[in-house]
């Protein structure tokens, strides 16, 4: 018993030191006392969304360009206890500003008030868990409004169609806020715009490509030459029904993503998808850091920056690669 | 049976001939009723392009469904078997890219035989399966804690290994697997069927096949007759990472593309496959034939729900509540029989 709880205790520290080796190159500590240096806590809602890596890596570099500032990024999993539980836990070790990407827009209140109470600036990126409530006190969100994506990407569908035809939707996970709102964009746009154009049915893939793929193979069996477009609430997706409906021989179809992730902008180049919209990793993950940063010292600013979504089709292609 | 009285004797035979033929072929008859159902409401069920889409969808998580009821009819569990997908898929992906691929893993890397990463994939999928066998022979921990460090760890290896990003603009011989011969019958379904033989005849043909059985109906009675049970356990759940390192391949070739966080949660979909066609989470008691039909009515419910345009929403609540009504027809089954 008492060997085994020896090699347990060893255990744990051998792991302990072999990780905070790995962290510590990257995070130069201070020596507490005088503010000079300033440690940031990063809770991402979960580090499998590709998209999520760029915010990251967007503001790990912003970090690597400021010699004052380190960061702590750790992943929630998509589970909001957890969340709160990192969190907590940065405050405990001492973090003077925090960085949260939230699980669940609806559930942050309990981060909000852990942050007030240690008294440390808190930045919301990507997810507004505020909606049309008041930001409170020493607390900003950084990201882009998510019904946009769904606006451009209708508007563009739409003029390619001349107005006429049938679409469908391939939304994310159901309860993130992005799918909700992007969809809910594409529907704004049809029924206030294109009063000609039908949804002929709408499904979740999931974010994922494979997910996309199988439902658009389906959905050419249901629907034939009556579907014109499809309107993926993110590339992933959207790849995955341009394979099926290459597959299909189907080339007329429009498809749309959202994120121009690289993959997604070869292939528009390459005269696969019609569209993807841009939502600004680079310029999100550096907007938090920027916010953090200027909270930090002390400088004012707007409790709310929104970084705007572009349009990428083939025309302004070369803007982005 | 020792009822003398004739006609009593024929009404109690024809009353079990029903029964039997519930017993025998009920999930089957779900299945079945499902296709007459969905093709009257939508003809285009039944065209074969479809019933290839049906299959081809089908054919990922039927291939890990096959190792799974190899390992629940050993009376364990495997919750890895998707993440050691992901896991396999990038490592087998980052080695299948095209000389010319834009964010290529290894740059200096040409286009290597297609040989390279199938071999990749299945040998972490084997190693990976092997880990999990040799934790719970050796250790005795659950299958269940074993397995699900193990879907923890392989994720996050995979996340590790990619930084998050996808891999893709795979060699399209690579990409060809997700593809069709002679462009009629898509690649991955081939590849399901031939695995699905070679499993029913390890279940039903070799010793290992009865040591599985006698492992699962009781372990301790499997020993005493002398069967190697740590060493059997351990070829078990290889033999289920095998095959996940295969759907890694599959999965790869049909998306043409690898992603750490693929087939997140497909054990469970896996799972409830092999669960729908009987095998018996008791131990001792299941078939590969059950798996390949629970894997069907899983397919073909998707498929159909889709067809028939059931709202989104409503499709996940659809497949529970068929999952477990699957389920209790089953386990009516089984209590019939005691």
């Amino acid at each position: 018993m008492k060997k085994r709880f020896i090699s347990l205790v060893l255990l744990t520290l051998v792991l302990a030191v072999t990780f905070s080796g790995c962290t510590q190159s990257s995070a130069p500590t201070t020596g507490g006392g005088g503010k000079d240096t300033f440690k940031i806590g990063y809770s991402c809602n979960n580090f499998n969304d590709t998209f999520q890596t760029y915010i990251v890596d967007a503001a790990k570099a912003y970090v690597a360009e400021h010699p004052e500032l380190s960061i702590d990024v750790q992943d929630a999993q998509e589970d909001v206890i957890k969340q709160q539980d990192q969190v907590n836990a940065f405050i405990e070790q001492g973090v003077d500003a925090l960085v949260v990407v939230p699980v669940d827009t609806s559930a942050m209140d309990p981060i909000t008030k852990a942050a007030k109470d240690a008294g440390i600036p808190l930045v919301y990126v990507n997810r507004n868990p505020f909606g049309e409530n008041a930001v409170p006190e020493n607390v900003y969100y950084v990201g882009s409004q998510e019904v946009i994506a769904g606006q451009l990407q209708m508007e563009f569908v739409g003029e390619q169609l001349g107005g006429k035809g049938n679409v469908a939707i391939l939304m994310g996970i159901l309860s993130n806020e992005g799918a909700v709102k992007r969809t809910e964009g594409n529907e704004q746009i049809i029924k206030e715009k294109y009063p000609d154009i039908k949804v002929l049915a709408k499904e979740t893939g999931n974010w994922q490509r494979d997910q996309g793929l199988s439902i658009t193979e389906n959905w050419l069996t249901a629907y034939g030459n009556e579907l014109n477009a499809i309107l993926a609430n993110n590339d992933e997706m959207a790849l995955g029904a341009l394979k099926a409906a290459r597959d299909a021989g189907r080339d007329d179809i429009i498809v749309v993503g959202v994120d121009a992730i690289p993959d997604a902008l070869a292939s528009i180049e390459e005269g696969g998808l019609s569209a993807t919209v841009l939502q600004d990793a680079v310029g999100q993950g550096r907007g938090a850091l920027e916010a953090v940063h200027k909270a930090l010292k002390g400088e004012s600013q707007e409790s709310i920056t929104w970084v705007p979504f572009q349009l990428v089709t083939s025309e302004n292609l070369s803007e982005f690669k | 049976m020792t009822i003398n009285n004739g006609s009593a004797k024929l009404a109690v035979a024809k009353d079990s001939n029903v029964t039997q033929i519930l017993k025998k072929y009920g999930i089957v008859l779900v299945l079945l009723l499902m296709i007459v159902v969905i093709s009257i409401l939508e003809p285009a069920f039944l065209r074969p392009t479809n019933i290839f889409n049906v299959l081809t969808q089908v054919s990922i998580f039927g291939i890990m469904s096959l190792g799974l009821t190899i390992v629940i009819i050993s009376k364990g569990i495997d919750l890895s078997a998707g993440s050691v997908l992901a896991l396999a898929a990038v490592l087998a992906a980052s080695l299948g890219q095209t000389a010319e691929a834009t964010g290529k893993y290894f740059p200096n890397l040409p286009a290597l035989p297609l040989l390279i990463p199938i071999a990749v994939a299945l040998l972490v999928g084997l190693l990976c399966g092997a880990v999990n066998g040799f934790l719970i022979a050796k250790t005795g921990i659950p299958a269940f804690i074993a397995t699900l460090g193990m879907q923890t760890a392989a994720r996050g290896f995979a996340l590790i290994y990619t930084e998050g990003k996808p891999i893709s603009n795979l060699t399209t011989s690579f990409t060809n697997i997700g593809g069709k011969i002679f462009g009629v019958i898509p690649v991955p379904v081939v590849i399901y069927s031939i695995m699905i033989v070679i499993t029913y005849v390890l279940l039903n043909h070799t010793r290992f096949g009865k040591n599985i059985y006698a492992i699962g109906g009781n372990i301790h009675a499997a020993e005493v007759s002398g069967i190697d049970v740590k060493k059997n356990l351990v070829l078990i759940y290889a033999y289920c990472g095998l095959l996940a390192g295969l759907a890694a391949i599959v999965f790869a070739g049909r998306t043409g593309s690898a992603h750490p966080g693929a087939a997140t949660g497909y054990e469970l979909t896996a799972i409830a496959a092999t669960t729908i066609g009987g095998t018996s989470h008791s131990g001792g008691i299941g078939t590969i034939r059950g798996a390949v039909i629970g894997a069907l009515v899983l397919g073909v419910l998707r498929n159909g729900l889709t067809l028939l345009g059931v709202p989104a929403y409503w499709q996940q609540v659809t497949e529970g509540v068929i999952i477990v009504a699957a389920v209790i027809i089953d386990m009516r089954k089984t209590r019939q029989r005691k």
